[in-house]
């Protein structure tokens, strides 16, 4: 893995002094860290630190639930998130859930589906090569033989969470954030993310949240530590495992 | 994995995100008109009713026997809850005991399924022909007469099925553990029935219950000749006519005196206070469980 | 096994067929009554819409052996159009409004006003039909009577049907209102009891793909549920063709004159089973009995298939739906 150093490249994202709470309890607090353009930049803790709320208040996904309350600063390209209306923001920023979640449709409309909400109406052919496009960048197309009306539904699970990539890659983001991507896969469908991860970063910038140390290794160009709702320890790839910060030890000590 | 991505030329134009925000927010706010509306309309039926009762209330009307013309309502109170009664009586043991065997798991599953689909279509038939079967079926040809039975039974076809539906609800919302256990343990399905189902659900089955008499107390079209009227109070089961609120509202308002209108509009209020009581203190149950 | 027990199952199943043999019993027998109505009348019955009791104290005429009071006539189309047009208007008005307003709750409302909100549209289901028959003569009746039907007459001449004289404010347009009343809270619960099981993981990807929440409600409402919205929306047509007393009251419950305009009075085949059975029961023939019978046959016919395929177009959806986990 290639090293880089820190200031030469461009920042994507800045979260500066972050603080999400509920009425009686903080979830995130004083969290600053930077997003990378084209790389993987990995957020890693344990679970329950606070890690997918992080992601959904990236997209804004969070404030529609009005028991959460954000204070801090987000920028998107220097922008502050709050300045762009969501679905904007949203088709700039996807996000990939945890759980699988297909729509209950045939894989082509799954994939079409973000585009026929946000894009102006293409020709069908036009359509049939951006979807395809996108199923290829997800590394599904070839695995469907080409079948895209089948249920999305009824794809295995490392498939359907291929699919909620390719997805969220049809709207052509500049960002795309990975909840938890291979909690849910057996050890091959794990692999082919773990390859899918290496080559999205050429076109996209990456953001993965995991608690699944092996994959940071194997990935991650940029590796923040938040735990117990803090920010804690960032680095890159090698420096991060060996930080001499405490939280960075027991917390790898405990992963591993 | 090296992935060439093919360069995908075709360029993508967005809708604009100005127009998509005013659709947003002319569904939002046409939306609310019509909740709001809806809602309006509800409660002015709901107060006009209030009113309109409580402005012709005497003591007299709540307090004498009388038809639809003239004296007061009292029949048509007790005979409305006779009725209610009478219907719970017959439809509350096939509800409890068919519900029973609908989530046994050592009942016969195609039985259990029909059992379900019977009573979901049971549901479905209208109030009058249930009405007309009363009258022809166990008026006339089982000589009930006019009578509290008839009458009974009718409303007791209406809320079988919807007692039944509730109460597989509310014994299948047990935790399957403590049924498995109990069977286990030796009990056989008597004991399982009335130490756990029974027990259990009684939450589920007295909610179920109070909807059931809000509703039935509200029915008039099964009642109009099955049950007839009465001047008074049935004096037995059978061949007695039972007077009841509904068809107070019914007819008062269409005969010509102010008088009647009274009784009518005190009827009717009843009737709402009743039916909305009802339905609170069932919702207030299951959420205090 | 113990006797008791296997007495107390035997029971248990006895009562489980209870549901079935009342149902049948409603068929067999309703369909029994209207055997020599069926004979008397065949197809006459849907040809005209002409109902006459007859004469009781002439000599009954006999046609295909079965006797009926002279002069009688029995033809369902006049109620048959009203039981149709009512509903359909009930439907008109209480589809979209169900539509917005479940799309409302679900979407718009504030989670802590959407239980309130909930329970206050199943109140509007539990008034008794009699109550809003009531409200609908004394309110609606004449706020149609003199204030809208004259301003529609007037305005909207243009649209066949509503040109012409206004009677008194009862029938069609009063019965779709009431009904709409009716069944509106019915297809409301229906369709948001179906947002309610969309798993929140669907909603969160609709709205992480950028869409707002007006895209996401009209994808929930016309695909994802569309099985529940349409199989509500049967049952309120179910209901709507079946009921009697609300319909009776504010119809004008007329016979023989057929409709002239939107504004004439109406009846429906459940109103004239009520309305009528009382002088049927003078007819010494039975012929009345026999023919109101057989209205009740094709009622049922009707109400039963609108609502079990509702149910079935329902019950598929709550099946179709997410095979994730």
């Amino acid at each position: 893995m290639e090293e880089k150093s820190v200031e030469k490249v461009e920042k994507v994202i800045e979260i500066e002094k972050l603080k999400i709470k509920t009425k009686n309890k903080v979830i995130l607090d004083r969290v600053d860290l930077n997003i990378f353009r084209n790389n993987v930049n990995t957020i890693v803790g344990p679970s329950g630190s606070g890690k997918s709320t992080l992601l959904r208040s990236l997209n804004r996904l969070l404030e529609m639930d009005p028991a959460m309350e954000v204070t801090g600063d987000i920028l998107f390209e220097k922008r502050n998130i709050r300045d762009f209306d969501p679905v904007e923001l949203r088709r700039e920023i996807g996000l990939v859930f945890q759980k699988p979640n297909p729509f209950p449709m045939s894989v082509y409309d799954n994939v079409a589906f973000g585009l026929r909400i946000q894009g102006k109406k293409l020709k069908r052919e036009e359509m049939d090569k951006v979807i395809v496009q996108a199923l290829e960048d997800a590394d599904l197309y070839e695995e469907l033989g080409g079948n895209l009306k089948q249920m999305g539904t009824s794809l295995s699970g490392g498939q359907q969470q291929r699919l909620c990539i390719a997805r969220a890659l049809v709207l052509r983001p500049k960002v795309l954030m990975l909840d938890e991507p291979t909690s849910a896969l057996d050890p091959i469908a794990k692999g082919k993310i773990v390859d899918l991860i290496r080559s999205l970063k050429q076109k996209y910038t990456v953001v993965l949240v995991t608690h699944d140390m092996n994959l940071t290794r194997k990935v991650s160009d940029y590796t923040n530590l938040i735990y117990d709702g803090k920010f804690v320890a960032k680095g890159t790839g090698t420096e991060f495992f060996e930080s001499k910060i405490e939280e960075v030890k027991d917390f790898l000590s405990e992963a591993d | 994995m090296t992935n060439s991505y093919a360069k995908d030329q075709t360029e993508l134009k967005w809708k604009s995100v100005s127009t998509r925000r005013v659709k947003d927010k002319v569904a939002n706010a046409l939306s609310f008109v019509v909740l709001g509306t809806m809602i309006v309309i509800l409660i002015s039926i709901f107060i006009y009713v209030l009113n309109a009762g409580a402005t012709h209330i005497t003591w007299k009307i709540l307090s004498t026997f009388g038809n639809t013309s003239s004296g007061g309502v009292l029949n048509a109170i007790v005979g409305t809850w006779m009725l209610v009664g009478m219907g719970l009586v017959f439809s509350l043991p096939p509800s409890l005991l068919g519900a029973l065997y609908i989530v046994n798991a050592k009942s016969n599953g195609t039985i259990s399924s029909a059992a379900r689909l019977f009573t979901d279509v049971l549901t479905s038939v209208p109030s009058i022909v249930i009405g007309l079967f009363a009258y022809l079926v166990l008026v006339i040809r089982y000589h009930m007469g006019f009578s509290l039975i008839a009458g009974g039974l009718a409303l007791s076809v209406m809320m079988l099925p919807y007692l039944l539906r509730i109460i597989e609800i509310s014994f299948k919302n047990i935790p399957k553990e403590q049924i498995e256990n109990a069977y286990a343990l030796g009990a056989d399905d008597i004991r399982v029935a009335s130490r756990i189902y029974l027990p259990q659900a009684k939450v589920g089955i007295l909610s179920g219950i109070l909807l059931a008499v809000s509703i039935s107390a509200g029915e008039t079209a099964q009642l109009i000749y099955s049950a007839g009227f009465n001047n008074a109070l049935p004096t037995g089961f059978l061949h007695s006519q039972v007077a009841y609120l509904t068809y107070v509202v019914w007819t008062g308002i269409n005969e010509p005196t102010t008088y009647s209108h009274d009784l009518a509009f005190v009827s009717a209020m009843i009737l709402v206070l009743s039916v909305t009581a009802l339905i609170l203190i069932s919702k207030y149950i299951v959420r205090r469980k | 096994m113990k006797t008791s027990n296997k007495f107390f199952n035997f029971l248990t199943l006895l009562m489980a067929a209870v549901p079935a043999v009342v149902l049948i019993s409603i068929i067999v027998f309703v369909v029994y009554y209207s055997i020599p109505s069926i004979k008397y009348n065949g197809i006459s019955f849907f040809t005209t819409y002409l109902w006459n009791p007859g004469f009781q104290f002439q000599a009954p005429i006999i046609r295909h052996g079965v006797p009926a009071p002279a002069g009688s006539s029995f033809g369902l189309d006049l109620f048959l159009l009203g039981t149709l047009s009512t509903s359909a208007l009930a439907i008109f008005i209480a589809f979209p409004v169900s539509f917005l307003v479940s799309l409302n709750v679900e979407l718009y409302l504030p989670a802590r006003i959407k239980k309130f909100v909930v329970s206050m549209i199943e109140l509007f289901a539990g008034i008794p039909s009699v109550v809003y028959g009531l409200w609908g003569i004394i309110v609606l009746e004449p706020l149609l009577f003199n204030n809208i039907e004259p301003w529609m007459a007037q305005h909207l001449s243009f649209i066949p049907g509503f040109k012409g004289e206004i009677y008194s404010g009862a029938g069609l347009i009063a019965s779709g209102i009431i009904l709409s009343f009716m069944i509106t809270p019915i297809v409301t619960s229906v369709i948001v009891n179906s947002f309610d099981t969309v798993p929140k993981e669907v909603k969160d990807g609709l709205f992480s793909l950028g869409a707002t929440k007006w895209e996401v409600g009209k994808y929930l409402i016309t695909r994802y549920s569309r099985a529940s919205t349409v199989g509500g929306t049967l049952l309120g047509i179910g209901r709507a063709l079946g009921e009697t007393m609300a319909v009776l009251m504010v119809s004008g419950a007329v016979t023989n004159v057929l409709p002239s305009n939107l504004y004439s009075a109406t009846n429906t085949m459940a109103a004239a089973i009520a309305s009528l059975l009382d002088s049927a029961f003078t007819d010494s023939t039975g012929m009345n009995l026999a023919a109101l019978a057989e209205l009740a046959m094709v009622l049922m016919l009707i109400a039963l298939a609108a609502s079990v395929i509702g149910r079935k177009i329902a019950g598929r959806g709550a099946l179709r739906g997410y095979e994730s986990d």
